[in-house]
Formats: C-alpha cells, sequence, structure tokens
C-alpha cells in the first residue's frame, strides 16, 4: 500500500502532509502526557517488529502479494496516538532508508497507513470492543474486525487520493483497491488476532487496550 | 517490573530480528496489492518515471554490493530492524513524559511552560522572503525581497529534563540524515517573518537551502524544473528591537522539456539586505515593519537576478497565545527588472506556530503574491508544513514540505535549514 512518488499531486500531497503532520503533532503531545518509562522500550520493540513483518509479503490470489501492516496490533498494545506515531516512523524510515514509498507521498502515506489506519482503525476496534461489552471473546472479534478494516478502509482512501490527483478515476480504483485488499485484510487479521493473543498469554500487562475483569483499568496514550 | 519489561524488549527485538533474518528472504517477489491495481489499470508507468528520493541505502530492500539476493534481503532486513528499533527507541524517549520540574499545570492537565522572556523567542528559524513561483518563461529567479533570519535572544525554557545523551543520539540522527543525500536537510521551513529580533550586539547565521521541482504542461510541451537554493544569512542586533540582515543566496537549476535539458545555470543570485524594526509589543501583540532591498548581484540574463535593485515594504503582526504563535504578513514589493516583469507585487501570508514539546515546534505557513509574470492573471499561493527543533538554545533546525495550491506556484519544495545564534 506503499505509494510511491508520482502516482498523486503534489496538491494532494501537501493537503495529506499537512493534515498527517497536525494529527502526528497532536500525537506527540498525547504521548507526551501518558508515555511513562514502560512504554518507550515497548515503542521500540514494536516498531523494529512492523518493520520486520512488513518485509515479508504473502502471495494471496491472483499473482499479488501483500505484507502486514500492524496498525491496530500497536495501537491495541501502545494506545492510537503512539501506533501513529509509529506508523510514521516505520514508514518515514522506510522512504529515506529503503525506497519504500514515496517522500512526496509521504504524507499520503502516513494519512493512509496511520491516520486512517491506526487512529480510524482503534476507532473501530473500541466501538466494537465496547460492543461486545469487554468481553474476551468480543476483544478477539473486534481485534479480527478492525485490522481487516483497517487495511481496506485504508486502501480505499489511498485510491480516493489517486482518483482526486487524475491517475485512475474513482470507479476503477476504489473497486480494485478495496477488493484486493479485502484480501490481504484476512491476512492482517490473522497475524493481528496470533500476535497480540501471544502477547496477552505471556505478558497481559503489555496489551493497554484489554481490560481484565476486575483489573484497575490503566489508561496509556 | 523493570526488569521484566527488560526481558520482554530483547524477546521483542529477537522475534523481530528472527524475522527479519530468516523470514523475509523468502517474501513473495509478486506485486503487492496497489503495485497490481497500478499494473492493471495501467498506471504504473507513472511511478517509474519519477522518483524524488534517490538516495536510499538500501534501496529495496536490498544491499547493493551483496549479489545473493536472499543474504542481501535479510542482511538489510537485520540492519533496517536494528535501526529503527533505536530510533523509535529514541523518539519515544524524547517525547516521553518529562519528570515535573515546575509542575505548573493548567486546567487541562498539561504541563503549563513557563513563559518565554519577550516575543523574541519565537521563531528563531523563520524567514521572511516571497514565495516565488515557476512561472513559464522566467522559472526561478532570485526573490526581489529575500528571506531574512531572524531570531532570538530569547532564553527558551530551563532544559535539562531531556538527557543530555538522549539529545546527542538524536541531534547525532539528524545530521546523520543529509549525509544520505546531495542536499542538505536542516532548518528554516516558513516564508512569512515574525517579529522576533536578534537583541542588541547579537548575531544570527543561518544556512537555509530548498530543493524544488515544478511541472508545467502547455501546448503539449512538458516542462520540466528542478532547482535548489543555499542561502546564507546574517542579522545582526543593532539596537534591542532593531535588526539588520543581509542575505546571500546561491541558486542552481535545471528546466527540461520533453525530457531535453533547454537551460541549466548556477550561482550567486541577488544579494539583499533588509531593516526590521518592531515598534509595538503588548499583551502578546507585537507589530514591525521591515523594508528591505535587493541589489542586482545576480545575473539577470541566466535568470538568477532581475538586473536592478528592487525595494520592499513587509508589515508584520505577531500574536503569541501559549502554545500557539501567529504571524501575519503583508507586504508590496517594488520589483524593478530587466525582465518585462510586474513592478509592483503585493504579498500577504499566515503563518503559525505551535509548541509541541519544549525544543520542538510544528509550523504551518498559507500564502500567496502577485503574479510578476504580466501574461498570468493567476497569482501564487502555497501551503506549507514542517518542524522546527531546537538543539540548543542557540543552535535550531528546521524542515518543511512546501505545496503549490495553484499553476504558477512552485509544485513542490523541500526546505531545510539551520540557524546559530552567537
Amino acid at each position: 500500500m506503499h505509494i510511491p512518488d508520482g502516482f498523486l499531486s503534489h496538491s494532494i500531497n501537501a493537503a495529506t502532509f499537512v493534515i498527517s503532520s497536525g494529527a502526528c503533532a497532536y500525537g506527540v503531545r498525547r504521548v507526551n502526557r501518558n508515555f511513562g518509562e514502560r512504554e518507550v522500550p515497548l515503542m521500540g520493540v514494536t516498531a523494529a517488529f512492523i518493520f520486520a513483518a512488513q518485509m515479508f509479503n504473502f502471495p494471496v490470489a491472483g499473482g499479488t502479494s501483500g505484507h502486514f501492516l500492524g496498525s491496530v496490533f500497536s495501537s491495541v498494545l501502545l494506545g492510537p496516538w503512539a501506533s501513529l506515531l509509529i506508523m510514521t516512523i516505520v514508514l518515514v524510515f522506510q522512504c529515506l532508508g529503503f525506497a519504500d514509498g514515496g517522500l512526496t507521498a509521504i504524507g499520503s502515506n502516513i494519512f493512509n497507513m496511520g491516520v486512517i489506519g491506526a487512529l480510524g482503525g482503534y476507532s473501530i476496534f473500541i466501538f466494537l470492543y465496547t460492543l461486545f461489552q469487554k468481553s474476551r471473546r468480543g476483544f478477539f472479534i473486534a481485534l479480527a474486525i478492525s485490522s481487516w478494516l483497517s487495511i481496506v478502509m485504508g486502501a480505499s482512501a489511498a485510491a480516493i487520493e489517486l482518483a482526486i490527483s487524475g491517475t485512475s478515476p474513482l470507479k476503477v480504483a476504489l473497486p480494485a483497491m478495496a477488493g484486493i485488499h479485502a484480501i490481504i485484510g484476512i491476512g492482517e487479521a490473522i497475524i493481528t488476532t496470533t500476535a497480540v493473543s501471544l502477547i496477552l498469554k505471556t505478558r497481559p500487562d503489555l496489551v493497554s487496550s484489554y481490560i481484565k475483569r476486575g483489573a484497575p483499568y490503566e489508561k496509556t496514550a | 517490573m523493570k526488569r521484566q519489561l527488560d526481558g520482554f524488549v530483547w524477546i521483542g527485538l529477537g522475534i523481530a530480528l528472527i524475522l527479519a533474518l530468516f523470514l523475509s528472504p523468502f517474501t513473495s517477489t509478486s506485486p503487492d496489492g496497489l503495485e497490481k491495481v497500478a499494473e492493471t489499470k495501467g498506471f504504473a508507468e507513472k511511478g517509474e518515471t519519477w522518483k524524488f528520493w534517490k538516495h536510499a541505502p538500501l534501496p529495496d530492500y536490498n544491499i547493493p554490493w551483496i549479489n545473493n539476493e536472499k543474504v542481501s534481503t535479510a542482511l538489510s532486513g537485520l540492519i533496517g530492524t536494528l535501526a529503527i528499533f533505536f530510533i523509535a527507541f529514541g523518539i519515544g524517549k524524547l517525547i516521553k513524559k518529562s519528570p515535573p520540574v515546575n509542575p505548573v499545570r493548567n486546567s487541562s492537565g498539561a504541563l503549563n511552560p513557563v513563559r518565554d522572556l519577550s516575543l523574541n523567542g519565537i521563531n528563531p528559524a523563520l524567514r521572511g522572503g516571497t514565495p516565488y513561483g515557476a512561472e513559464p518563461g522566467i522559472i526561478l529567479k532570485s526573490n526581489p525581497c529575500s528571506r531574512q533570519p531572524r531570531g532570538p535572544l530569547a532564553r527558551r525554557e530551563q532544559r535539562g529534563i531531556i538527557s543530555n545523551g538522549v539529545k546527542r543520539i538524536l541531534s547525532l540522527l539528524l545530521f546523520l540524515l543529509p549525509l544520505f543525500s546531495t542536499s542538505v536537510f536542516a532548518a528554516h521551513p516558513l516564508i512569512t517573518d515574525d517579529t522576533g529580533t536578534q537583541g542588541k550586539g547579537r548575531f544570527q547565521l543561518e544556512v537555509n537551502s530548498e530543493v524544488n521541482y515544478d511541472k508545467e504542461s502547455e501546448a503539449g510541451v512538458k516542462t520540466k524544473t528542478t532547482g535548489g537554493e543555499v542561502a546564507t544569512m546574517l542579522s545582526y542586533g543593532i539596537t534591542e528591537n532593531v535588526d539588520v540582515v543581509l542575505g546571500i543566496p546561491c541558486q542552481w537549476f535545471k528546466v527540461k522539456e520533453d525530457g531535453e535539458i533547454i537551460s541549466r545555470e548556477k550561482g550567486l543570485s541577488d544579494i539583499s539586505l533588509e531593516l526590521k524594526w518592531r515598534f509595538y509589543e503588548r499583551d502578546g501583540w507585537s507589530f514591525a515593519l521591515k523594508p528591505g532591498a535587493t541589489f542586482p548581484t545576480g545575473n539577470e540574463k541566466k535568470d538568477l537576478g532581475t538586473g536592478r535593485v528592487t525595494t520592499s515594504i513587509f508589515f508584520i503582526t505577531t500574536k503569541e497565545i501559549e502554545p500557539l504563535a501567529f504571524h501575519l504578513n503583508l507586504g508590496y514589493m517594488r520589483n524593478e527588472n530587466k525582465l518585462d516583469e510586474r513592478k509592483d507585487i503585493w504579498h500577504i501570508s499566515l503563518a503559525s506556530e505551535l509548541k509541541l514539546i519544549k525544543d520542538l515546534r510544528l509550523v504551518t505557513n498559507i500564502g500567496m503574491e502577485r503574479n510578476p509574470d504580466r501574461t498570468s492573471h493567476k497569482h501564487p499561493a502555497f501551503i506549507l508544513g514542517g518542524f522546527i527543533y531546537s538543539i540548543s538554545e542557540n543552535l535550531n533546525m528546521d524542515i518543511g514540505m512546501k505545496g503549490g495550491l495553484n499553476k504558477p506556484e512552485t509544485d513542490l519544495t523541500i526546505l531545510a535549514g539551520i540557524a546559530w545564534r552567537f
């Protein structure tokens, strides 16, 4: 989903850059308020894990591949704002270090995978988790649906940006992008639920969004 | 607790490294979702014709001098995973909750920082000047009203919250970043000036750089312009609220029509001299006047200057509401030139600054000015976003991205600069 240079118009690039910078700015303030000694190394590990996992493309239908995104995964561990910052760090690093995603499209990539993927994905997660009355099963259902949606929504946002830029008409780009990412999203949902359930088994205290019944809820960024 | 977490950190990092080392070589080589859509819907070539950033050390997760693809991917994954662990760790450490030094908390619970002593502190790395669009024909000439450095004698809030070690690591990272590229990444992103001055007897030296890119299509001819500028600016405080500013800009640009280079120049542009006088300040409001002139030191035949002395006057308003600051510029330039351009140029722009955390500010800027090209009635307008980071009280770096909101404005500019006060 990393958009390269040349796909998007510069007005879209500038607009998404301003929105993403604003979101990151607010994110820095939020994280600054809520981050403690514990969360800092966890942020490093999460970013490292997401980067490593994103390197592996799994094949999906029709000669296409997809990879893990990790925006809902990191939101569930550290909260949506920290997740937005982690996604931003990963995307900037991939762009500058590995030519993955264009530098001019960095604002759009952060918007699609951070603002939509992390903030949007987490909002859906919290909505569903609350809907399922914060049960353990509800946690994983919410996790699977929201991580799947984070991919589909991010891809749809990319399609809309492509359409506004005049690269590909919306009625062509949107079904194509949403369709293929609906399949890639299944991989995202499987990896996210597996990884979170493993962490929950071994170190439940690291999953800030999971509320153990009767346990005090400690809010993080 | 601390030890337990440390354990998890090593286990987590170990898992990530194992993934990168042993799983990444077996990544599918099929195109990913977006690439596939681009191929089937016929816009893949758009992404191949142009790349803005060409200096990635490990392009496409490969180490260029290792031939075995699997080894190359595995090693680049290992390096990348380790590097991003430290980068994310460092950034996390930088922005994490500061232990209360002087815990003055406001109603919303946020730390209420001790106010800067005066307005002077607002924006050391701001620069004034004009957003000049690359108009067809007269592409990239020097600004009639050049950029100025400004700056503060202002004392920032007392430091020491972030440990020196982390600060050193971060400034090292910020300094290493430019090494990957030929252009220098450093600091000064705003176009709009503020009312801050250096203070009596104080100097500020700024080196500001930009790289810009513009694409126009007229009558079937595609014109691409890439250019850059490195401007050195020296400010001196004559009195507490009057500065004199000397600006020495050097430019380069390359114009391509349908892929063929039709013009390529580099050299000194028009030198500028300005005076900034802050004549009023009270209750967070301050006003300044800035008369200035540029001198025809740049070769106008090479589009590096206007060929005549130009004059300008700017009226600057700044309003500070902690942690925000706003700057409004209204300017008039007498654009004397040998290029048959409009002579009366007006300028309006608005900028905002938000202090995110100690030492880091988010800046945004929007503005417009009259198009000097007589044949056009569309006036270049821009939007800009960026960050200013204070490495120490007297040393700032900044970085920004500017996009053109309409055709006459340069499509894309990446700005970076560094400012040192002494």
